[in-house]
């Protein structure tokens, strides 16, 4: 040990580290500041476009917001999230300068708003969950927008907030607008099944209209090797640990007995949860046989969606239960090694002659807020109106390719620019039957710009047999998945009955009640006696389940 | 310095040998897949075919990261943060060291200055009280903000005032006997002799330079200032379909690429991986040297 201080190469280079690193340390504290320059564009860089915009503020007001950006935005030359179309718009047409105070990727999103928040930087208008909205509305930071939204929403606007009968309502508080929610179709959280209709052909079995025909499918899936390739290796259902997740779930399933977990929904007059309802109990034990025969991934207990996405990109995979778009992803994996491979939706089979609805929660998840002493709250209501008013239906290709981006290039989206995004709520469902419609008459010509782009790459698939283009027949084609959802809003849905932010009870008590309530599904399915869900339904009533079912109930009444 | 080589009986070397073999295996795995993923080909990836081989080898993914704007800026940002921020915590760390060294006699209020530090060690603000402090000090935003909240780490600290304190006083004495003052003391005694230590203080300043990824994320505002983990952590994180559009899906399919996260999680791997075995060997010793030196 004592050879070491023998060594002064060492201590020389330590040195010279330091010193280097100094010398690095001014020269970075010289270039640090970067010169931002505010770019004033200008004249109207938008007058050749047909725009409704009010008269813009003058002089122009400021206003400060947040955004989420993620790392796959794409932006143009010249262009940054401080300087695009979208903030040119907002000054140029409507007199109002946003800027960002900050951008962060959308998984932090929340968190860093919360750290502005809390630390006194509230932004003048920013978006925020259900929760976030509630705690801050109490906390007095929001501006009541009833006025403004009474003097300034457009038809248009005001269309789209009543869309969804319980979007304003849920932004209300003692009758008082504090946000405008960020809509969105509910419906679309629906599950449909998904098959594998080149193996059904293979096979020769007809499309799944009862559960029999579902477990029918399912055992021959998993028996008569329908890929061909001489191995057991398929699987008749996927599912995830994630039971109730966007594709691989399980509610779907449940639904085809009439069960309707982690929904709550009216019986007899009073409001209950479904995961404590007797019919769970014939599907677990019907699931329970099927996982027992080999129909279910022997593993699926501990496979998260990605580990699925694996099996699915094996072609090993022949049904799952999932939400309209999931050939989009991930079901278009499948085709990463069989290029044949095409999957199609059907909706929920049931056990008995009464058709199977599917469960959804109302997708009202966020707010657009203005922090409480602006000076013009009624600005966030134009932002709105310019959106929807210009955006919505539009036919105008030159609007939408400017604002929206031009969908022959897809990968520079230019509306991500923007927090303030109102889509239609009834968008797909629409926007599949125009398509549909025009698809049997062989006319496009009636078809809005984004539908016509959708017929051209169905054209594609029948036509000249671009088999990628599956994935837009599977959802919007002759029989695609956005018919279902017609069926689904006109009669065959159920909607979450609650939709309120979480009540008291459930807030403290909610979460350790839902994982118990997986974990028991999937130990249940995995074979352990059938006893274990009497149990669990006896403990959710136990632990809490009766206050939060009161409380879900008063909850309510106070919101018919 | 007289070892002796102990001479295991024949079947225990085997059954170390076999137990190390496993738990090198075990670090190495995660290592060998990601590289062998970043290597093969995308729908290779995407059905799990690729465990430590590369399935049909292409160099595409390692092509699209070098070209990409966005992962060099961070990169370059990373290790700028190292090479300014290693050497601010090892000065730091040094000049705070040596007085909490030195006999209490010499020093009167030090046990007062010790608790001073360590008491940050023991308790933290939290989150929001930390954001705060940045923010109302105007780091937030600034390249500063990732070196200055972090610049003494206390723990360091307190294994390099071990290793000063153990170092024979009578070699100061006859220093200070030459005329030495305590900056000579400190550059010309025991630093030369605190050399392994110094160096594995070093290594571990540098390696959590290079990885941490929180603190970018929460106190840049844009993406362009961040260092490299919180880019990679902002890449790497599972796109929540539930808050895409139609849009964004057709976009997802085209960039749902395994391959290409592998990359650069395998380039990001590289200069830590270089600068390892050169201080390594200190590491052991200053390890040792910090505690157990009598």
């Amino acid at each position: 040990m004592k050879a070491v201080s023998g060594k002064t190469s060492l201590h020389l280079i330590l040195i010279s580290v330091i010193l280097a690193s100094l010398l690095l340390g001014a020269c970075a504290k010289a270039t640090e500041e970067p010169a931002s320059s505010e770019t004033t564009p200008g004249g109207n860089s938008f007058s050749g476009l047909k725009l409704v915009a009010p008269a813009p503020y003058d002089p122009p007001i400021e206003m400060h917001s947040v955004i989420n950006v993620d790392a796959t935005v794409k932006f143009l030359d010249g262009t940054d999230i401080q300087n695009n179309v979208w903030t040119r718009a907002y000054a140029e047409l409507l007199g109002i300068r946003l800027s960002y105070d900050w951008v962060v990727d959308s998984s932090m999103y929340n968190q860093k708003l919360s750290l502005s928040v809390n630390s006194g930087d509230i932004p003048d208008m920013f978006r925020v969950t259900a929760d976030q909205f509630l705690l801050y509305q109490e906390a007095g930071l929001l501006a009541d927008l009833t006025a403004a939204y009474e003097n300034e929403a457009s038809p248009q606007t005001r269309d789209i907030m009543t869309q969804d009968p319980i979007a304003l309502k849920s932004a209300m508080v003692d009758g008082k607008l504090y946000g405008l929610p960020l809509t969105d179709a509910s419906v679309a959280y629906a599950s449909v099944l998904w098959v594998r209709q080149d193996w059904l052909d293979q096979l020769g079995l007809p499309a799944p209209v009862s559960m029999a025909d579902f477990q029918e499918i399912s055992r021959r899936f998993m028996q008569d090797d329908p890929d061909g390739n001489g191995v057991a290796d398929t699987i008749g259902l996927c599912v995830s640990k994630s039971i109730w997740n966007s594709s691989y779930n399980l509610q779907g399933y449940f639904n085809g007995y009439h069960a309707y977990p982690t929904a709550w929904f009216e019986r007899d007059g009073t409001v209950v949860y479904g995961s404590v309802q007797p019919e769970m109990r014939d599907a677990l034990l019907a699931l329970q046989k099927m996982y027992a025969s080999g129909e279910l991934d022997q593993e699926f207990g501990v496979k998260d969606v990605n580990a699925v996405n694996e099996t699915v990109a094996q072609g090993k995979c022949g049904m799952e239960f999932g939400v309209w778009w999931n050939p989009y992803h991930p079901l278009s994996l499948s085709q990463q090694n069989n290029p044949t491979a095409f999957w199609s939706a059907f909706p929920i089979p049931s056990i008995d002659a009464t058709p199977a609805k599917s469960q959804y929660n109302s997708a009202i998840g966020s707010y657009l807020v203005i922090r409480n002493g602006y000076e013009h709250p009624e600005a966030l209501i134009r932002m709105a109106n310019f959106w929807t008013d210009n955006l919505v239906g539009s036919q105008d290709e030159a609007v939408r390719n400017t604002l929206l981006g031009d969908l022959d290039a897809p990968d520079v989206v230019l509306y991500k620019y923007t927090p303030i995004q109102l889509w239609e709520p009834n968008a797909p469902i629409k926007a599949g039957n125009a398509l549909r419609e025009a698809l049997a008459k062989h006319d496009p010509s009636g078809l809005d710009l984004e539908a016509q782009w959708r017929y051209r790459i169905i054209q594609a698939y029948f036509e000249q047999g671009v088999l990628e283009a599956w994935v837009e027949v599977a959802t919007n084609g002759p029989n695609g998945a956005s018919a279902i959802l017609q069926q689904i809003l006109d009669d065959r849905g159920l909607m979450n009955r609650f939709y309120g932010p979480p009540t008291p009870t459930m807030a403290t008590k909610f979460p350790a009640l839902q994982s118990m309530e997986s974990e028991m599904i999937i130990k249940v399915i995995m074979g352990d006696p059938i006893s274990k869900f009497d149990e669990f339904v006896e403990d959710w009533y136990r632990l809490g389940g009766t206050e939060i079912t009161a409380e879900v109930n008063q909850w309510a009444v106070n919101n018919p | 310095m007289n070892q002796k080589i102990v001479r295991l009986p024949f079947l225990q070397n085997i059954l170390n040998l076999a137990i190390l073999g496993i738990i090198a295996l075990v670090c190495a795995f995660p290592i060998l897949h990601t590289l062998a993923l970043s290597l093969s080909s995308a729908g290779a990836a995407a059905s799990g075919r690729v465990t430590i081989w590369p399935v049909e080898f292409t160099t595409q993914s390692y092509r699209f990261v070098l070209e990409n704007p966005a992962f060099m800026k961070s990169f370059g940002i990373s290790l700028q943060r190292v090479l300014v921020g290693v050497p601010v915590n090892m000065i730091l760390t040094i000049l705070v060291a040596y007085p909490l060294s030195r006999p209490i006699q010499k020093f009167r209020q030090r046990d007062f200055f010790a608790w001073f530090f360590l008491i940050t060690v023991l308790f933290s603000g939290g989150l929001i009280p930390f954001y705060m402090v940045v923010r109302q000090t105007g780091l937030i935003d600034s390249f500063w903000a990732l070196i200055i909240p972090g610049a003494v780490p206390v723990f360091n600290v307190i294994l390099l005032v071990n290793t000063f304190r153990n170092i024979p006083r009578e070699l100061e004495e006859a220093a200070a006997m030459d005329g030495a003052g305590h900056w000579t003391i400190l550059f010309k005694v025991l630093i030369p002799m605190s050399i392994p230590i110094l160096a594995t203080l070093t290594l571990f300043v540098a390696v959590s330079h290079w990885n941490s990824w929180f603190d970018g994320l929460i106190l840049m505002n844009s993406p362009e200032k961040y260092p490299l983990q919180s880019y990679l952590q902002t890449v790497i994180i599972n796109p929540d379909p539930r808050f895409m559009s139609e849009r964004d899906l057709a976009l997802l399919r085209m960039i749902s690429n395994r391959t290409t996260r592998a990359a650069q999680i395998f380039i990001a791997m590289i200069p830590i991986m270089v600068i390892y075995p050169f201080l390594q060997r200190f590491f052991v010793t200053g390890i040792k040297l910090g505690s157990v030196k009598g």
